[in-house]
């Protein structure tokens, strides 16, 4: 019988030496991280210079800024017509904030037009510099109507994802599992849309939907476009739903139950997750779509992105909107994606496992 | 004695727990059948009769057969050399990008890998997808244009450079595209060979270990080969991806001017819908018809890739 002495004790593992071996692991680890914080850094920064570029004026575009610049300082004695056309002004919007009604001789400085109608100084100069810093907002807010785009997109993804998903859960029930010969082929039929690029099939679906469906210009086209599933959805709900036992299926029907009560009772409340995949698989392909809305909607009804590529010819010569239009059109996006991210993580490992 | 079957002619059918279980599988399964078959299947068949007339948009009432001329026009003047540079360049931004994928998404995800790290970086690198393809044509300009690009501002200050680089190049723009692509796309295509590599069992890489391979040959040996199938998805993505790419192209000025970026797809758009951008060059069915000699042999090649890596996917 060995007998235990002090020395035999094994010692805490706070109190141990590193191994050789754990040195490096940890070292290693230090320096992986290291590598992978630069690449974050620099995947940000591109962010970093839109945000930076939407708050400099197009004037000064032609220089560098690394940061937001402070706004220069207005001169009174700058003509008013030339202000107004230098940072892209609404005369009409100028009067009345500052109250005039009558006729403004353009060729007036901003000085003159202070005493002639008595406006205090700082009221003028606090007008034109918002119009510096905030040009591209005010632009894109106000001929722009970004608002009311943005409500449309809103509007046109969060039909098009629920639509989207219940159709999508309602496929997954019926082929999981793959009970049956033809689910397989349907499946299969589903997979091929991986091969098939958008822009292989775009004039004949053109001609499908202006002309037999006749939906120019409803975003009843969009949805459908958007609703119509493909692999990738159908791959994520059949896969999940196939991990479902049967068991609770067959107590349904025991219960003599049918398909539908199946999946009104027990799927959609177990669903959450691939539906929450779906979403976050969807959501940035609806919401940056450019192709779908630029075709089938006039430019009033545009949804964001083709908003955007709209502006780039409105505002040709005030980059600082477009860009400050861009902004606003990726931010709620992004905002999404920082709360759920964990869900979009999650989206873009399971396209990867299941594909 | 009556067979089962013509017991259940009829109405019966449907009495039937199969019979019923069938009536409600179709039913739930045809919504969405119908929808993809008819935006997504009809119109590769759909493209067919088009394509053998002389169609000129899609107003156009007076068709007349044509047979296959258009596949002979297309190789002509005045169309070849909007037809042929556009797929040329298409071709080389596809394999820069390959290359791309490999260079951001393969070597983040062997970093996460090997660093055990997860969350955080993950959320950083997948973040650019959230820009638009739009979005990133246009940072492109923001941040190359020859005057106002924020990169080339920076870099004649700090003296890297002499000359600003001019986006609106060809070649430039052949080198930065698939840049900004890769870093697009990098959440991507990290999470697919990090799924991959998760698969990886680990005794194969410690027996490695154990031989005395180093990392290079574990990668070459035991890494790559067993992530095989997340390449061949990878490389389907890119292939089908890039080749049919518009939202950049579009940002970086393809519709107003810039023929640098006049890629396969904006060819194929302006071509059917040429009266929407100003520019009618070609008529809708001799669109198509490149779009049949281009897409056909990708489609095909794609098909086979998936099926090989379903096949590899389960041996």
């Amino acid at each position: 019988m060995t007998v235990r002495t002090l020395n035999d004790r094994p010692t805490h593992p706070l109190a141990r030496a590193p191994s050789k071996q754990a040195r490096q692991r940890a070292l290693r680890r230090v320096v992986i991280g290291f590598f992978l914080a630069f690449y974050s850094l620099v995947t940000i920064v591109p962010f970093y210079f839109l945000a930076v570029r939407s708050f400099v004026p197009t004037q000064a575009s032609t220089e560098l800024h690394l940061w937001i610049p402070k706004a220069e300082t207005i001169s009174l004695n700058g003509r008013l017509g030339n202000m107004c056309t230098f940072y892209n002004v609404d005369l009409a919007d100028f009067k009345k904030v500052m109250g005039i009604v009558s006729y403004i001789n353009p060729s007036l400085t901003l000085g003159e037009v202070g005493q002639k109608f008595n406006i205090p100084e700082e009221k003028l100069t606090d007008y034109f510099q918002n119009y510096l810093t905030y040009n591209g907002m005010y632009a894109i807010f106000g001929s722009g109507q970004f608002l009311k785009h943005l409500v449309i997109t809103i509007g046109v993804v969060a039909v098009s994802i629920g639509l989207g998903g219940l159709l999508g859960l309602a496929t997954g029930s019926v082929l999981a599992g793959f009970r049956r010969r033809w689910h397989l082929w349907v499946y299969y039929l589903y997979l091929l849309q991986i091969a098939i690029s958008p822009m292989m099939i775009i004039l004949p679906v053109y001609l499908i939907i202006t002309q037999y469906l006749k939906l120019y210009d409803n975003y009843l086209a969009l949805v459908l476009l958007y609703i119509k599933g493909g692999a990738l959805s159908t791959m994520v709900f059949t896969s999940y739903i196939g991990t479902i036992p049967q068991d609770l299926r067959e107590s349904v029907e025991l219960d003599g139950g049918n398909h539908p009560q199946y999946f009104y009772y027990v799927l959609l409340p177990l669903c959450k997750t691939p539906f929450a995949i779906y979403t976050a698989i969807s959501l940035p392909l609806f919401w940056n779509d450019l192709l779908n809305g630029f075709l089938f909607l006039s430019p009033e009804k545009y949804t964001l992105m083709p908003l955007i590529n709209a502006f780039s010819g409105t505002f040709a010569t005030n980059l600082q909107a477009v860009y400050s239009g861009l902004l606003l059109a990726t931010i709620p996006l992004l905002v999404v994606y920082l709360i759920f991210r964990r869900m979009f993580v999650k989206s873009a490992l399971s396209g990867a496992i299941k594909g | 004695m009556p067979t089962v079957k013509e017991a259940l002619s009829g109405m019966q059918r449907f009495k039937t727990l199969h019979g019923q279980r069938t009536f409600w599988e179709i039913l739930f399964v045809s919504p969405q059948l119908l929808l993809y078959v008819a935006l997504t299947i009809a119109p590769l068949v759909m493209a067919l009769p088009i394509v053998l007339t002389d169609r000129i948009n899609f107003t156009d009432t007076d068709v007349s057969f044509v047979g296959l001329r258009n596949f002979v026009t297309i190789f002509q003047s005045p169309l070849v050399e909007q037809f042929l540079p556009s797929v040329g360049r298409t071709v080389v931004l596809t394999l820069v990008g390959y290359f791309m994928v490999f260079a951001f998404g393969l070597t983040l995800a062997l970093l996460l890998y090997e660093g055990h790290f997860s969350g955080f970086f993950f959320t950083i690198i997948y973040m650019p997808y959230m820009l638009s393809g739009l979005g990133a044509g246009m940072l492109l300009n923001m941040l190359f244009s020859r005057d106002q690009g924020t990169v080339n501002l920076l870099l004649l200050k700090l003296g890297w450079i002499q000359q600003a680089f001019d986006i609106k190049q060809a070649d430039v723009t052949a080198v930065l595209l698939p840049l900004i692509l890769g870093w697009r796309y990098a959440g991507f295509n990290m999470a697919l060979f990090l799924g991959g590599l998760m698969t990886i069992p680990i005794e194969t890489i410690e027996a490695s270990k154990v031989d005395g391979a180093n990392y290079l040959q574990r990668l070459r040996h035991v890494y790559l080969p067993q992530i095989f199938p997340s390449i061949i998805i990878a490389t389907i993505f890119c292939l089908i991806g890039t080749f049919g790419i518009f939202d950049e192209p579009v940002g970086l000025g393809a519709f107003s001017g810039n023929r640098s970026a006049e890629y396969f797809a904006v060819t194929i758009f302006k071509l059917g819908f040429g009266s929407a951008v100003g520019t009618q060059i070609g008529t809708m069915a001799q669109g198509i018809a490149m779009t049949l000699i281009v897409f056909v042999p990708l489609t095909i090649l794609a098909t086979y890739l998936i099926r090989l890596q379903r096949k590899l996917q389960y041996y």
